[in-house]
């Protein structure tokens, strides 16, 4: 396994290398820097935006999501995801028509022209802050965790969260945006062959589809339903996580940059659909994987599921992809949250001076990057659940975005409030101050709910106001 | 066009309709299993129905919509 894993890390970083040369070739302004040069066709807006989604996160969260709560696991991610891709191009075609309008660094500084008040791009830039970093933080400790099992004698788990670090700062800091979108096509590559893969051999393991389910049946047949052996699974969870995900698009500015970067809206109409299509493959293997990891390590730690369904139960040349692909995963996801953050940083700078706003940005960036690794060294373990946390989170500004994006006159200030209020109340249930669940609802469905009434009050009351002033005239 | 709008009305409704069933007894009953298709669990296949007519919905979704609002710049 070793001799593959280092003839495929070869050719990995390789790869890197090419595609970081011919970026810094393309790069010609600012613009080509921070934002691709806008002008990213259907097949890499695909990769692009897969390598974002399913991170480390798919690679090894959700196989051990099915394998500890079961099938509920498919609502959870698939069903979610189905709406979110639809709202990729319904919500995509207003963010580009504004940014078109009005010009896009980023959607912290895009609101705050629309708002007119730096507060809009504050709350929003603060959102992302607080709940990208934790989540790209797991990604890399799950991963150096993984790494210093393999290769106990190598290197320690931070070690290896310096070199990912190290490696996505370079190539990023060197390419920018092009870099990493030709890099996510990779791993976005890599990721679809490895986990095909193992997802087959997942079944042949036990013969068939039947047979493999047949053989969780007698482990845990609650497994086979919701709300799953712990109980996760409820309506309200579903439901609420659900939501989170939906609204990907506008409340992670990685997503939403991978919107705007598109060469036109043809060219996003068939990301959104292909990206669909891509996805199907994804879920399938995963739901397959943790089934099987059900069946034959239902009592297994997180890392011993992982490194015997994705390793040592897999030819030695799969085992090799599949680790290579695991870096490349947690190397594309990272730098794509990492240089949102960066984007979104610059979109809020002010003064007229570009270069010096840039030099700011690329400092930025290097910071982010720090408090990544920190962070990464003192976080927890709970993969699938700080995703949702993070996806969650940064949901309660989405009234700014979608309101900014959507609303034809300017919108109130009240819309602002709303979004930062709830946001501190879902961190202070973070922070156990406020309990979770409140009269049966859990807090943060409820905070989805207040927040979407209150807005609709918003945006009617100021369309009667305007309204009647019209008449007035 | 006045065709077009409707169908993007209706694919907009199925998708919240759908979306809505999802969290209903009839797609996540608790502790149940069956009816299994090809031996897979009741919720996990019909779930891969839902997230089937999901991606149809998108592909007739692409197409009416990129029909009804033209974008305004070079595609």
């Amino acid at each position: 396994m070793i001799k593959w894993f280092w003839i495929f890390a070869g050719l990995f970083i390789l790869l890197l290398v090419a595609v970081s040369t011919k970026a810094v070739k393309k790069n010609k302004s600012i613009n080509d820097f921070m934002l691709a040069g806008s002008s990213v066709g259907a097949l890499l807006g695909i990769l692009t935006y897969a390598a974002a989604l399913f991170s480390a996160f798919i690679f090894i969260g959700i196989p051990d999501f099915f394998r500890v709560h079961g099938v509920g696991a498919w609502i959870f991610l698939a069903v979610a995801d189905g709406v979110m891709f639809f709202i990729i191009f319904w919500f995509g075609y207003h963010l580009r028509k504004k940014a078109r309008e009005i010009g896009y660094k980023g959607v912290a500084g895009m609101m705050s022209t629309i708002f007119k008040t730096r507060w809009a791009g504050t709350v929003v830039f603060i959102a992302a802050f607080i709940f990208l970093i934790p989540y790209v933080a797991i990604q890399i400790r799950g991963i150096s965790m993984f790494f210093t099992a393999i290769f106990p004698n190598a290197l320690p788990h931070y070690g290896w969260a310096i070199m990912i670090i190290s490696i996505m700062l370079l190539y990023s800091e060197i390419g920018g945006l092009k870099a990493i979108v030709f890099s996510d096509a990779i791993q976005a590559i890599l990721l679809l062959v490895v986990l095909s893969i193992i997802g087959y051999n997942s079944v042949r393991y036990f013969g068939n589809v039947e047979d493999l389910f047949n053989q969780v049946k007698e482990v845990d047949p609650s497994l086979l339903s919701t709300p799953g052996p712990k109980g996760l699974f409820t309506t309200q969870f579903l439901i609420a996580s659900f939501i989170a995900i939906i609204l990907l698009p506008l409340s992670q500015p990685q997503f939403s940059s991978r919107i705007v970067i598109m060469k036109s809206m043809k060219e996003t109409y068939k990301m959104a659909a292909g990206i669909g299509v891509v996805a199907i493959i994804v879920f399938i293997a995963t739901a397959f994987i943790g089934m099987y990891g059900a069946a034959r390590y239902s009592d297994a730690t997180t890392q011993e599921f992982v490194q015997n369904a994705l390793l040592f139960d897999q030819p030695n040349v799969i085992a090799a992809l599949a680790i290579v692909g695991l870096f490349a995963a947690v190397l594309s996801t990272s730098n794509a949250q990492i240089f949102a953050l960066g984007s979104e940083f610059r979109s809020l700078l002010e003064g007229a001076d570009e270069k010096a706003n840039f030099k700011l940005t690329k400092i930025a960036l290097f910071v982010f990057a720090m408090i990544v690794l920190l962070t990464s060294i003192l976080i927890g373990d709970e993969l699938v659940l700080l995703a949702r946390m993070s996806f969650a989170g940064t949901s309660m500004i989405v009234p700014i975005v979608l309101i900014g994006v959507m609303s034809k006159r300017k919108p109130g200030i009240e819309i602002i409030i709303f979004s930062a209020m709830s946001l501190l109340v879902f961190l202070l249930t973070l922070f156990n101050i406020i309990p979770s669940v409140l009269y049966h609802v859990r807090v943060d469905l409820g905070l989805y709910i207040l927040l979407l009434s209150m807005s609709v009050v918003s945006v009617l009351v100021r369309k009667t106001n305007s309204a009647e002033k019209q008449s007035s005239q | 066009m006045k065709d077009k709008k409707r169908i993007w009305t209706i694919v907009r409704i199925v998708l919240i309709v759908i979306s809505i069933l999802v969290f209903t007894p009839l797609v996540i009953p608790k502790g149940v299993y069956e009816p299994e298709l090809f031996g897979m669990p009741y919720t996990l296949w019909v779930g891969m129905v839902i997230y089937f007519s999901f991606l149809c919905l998108i592909l007739i979704g692409v197409s009416v919509h990129s029909k009804i609002f033209k974008e305004e710049e070079n595609d």
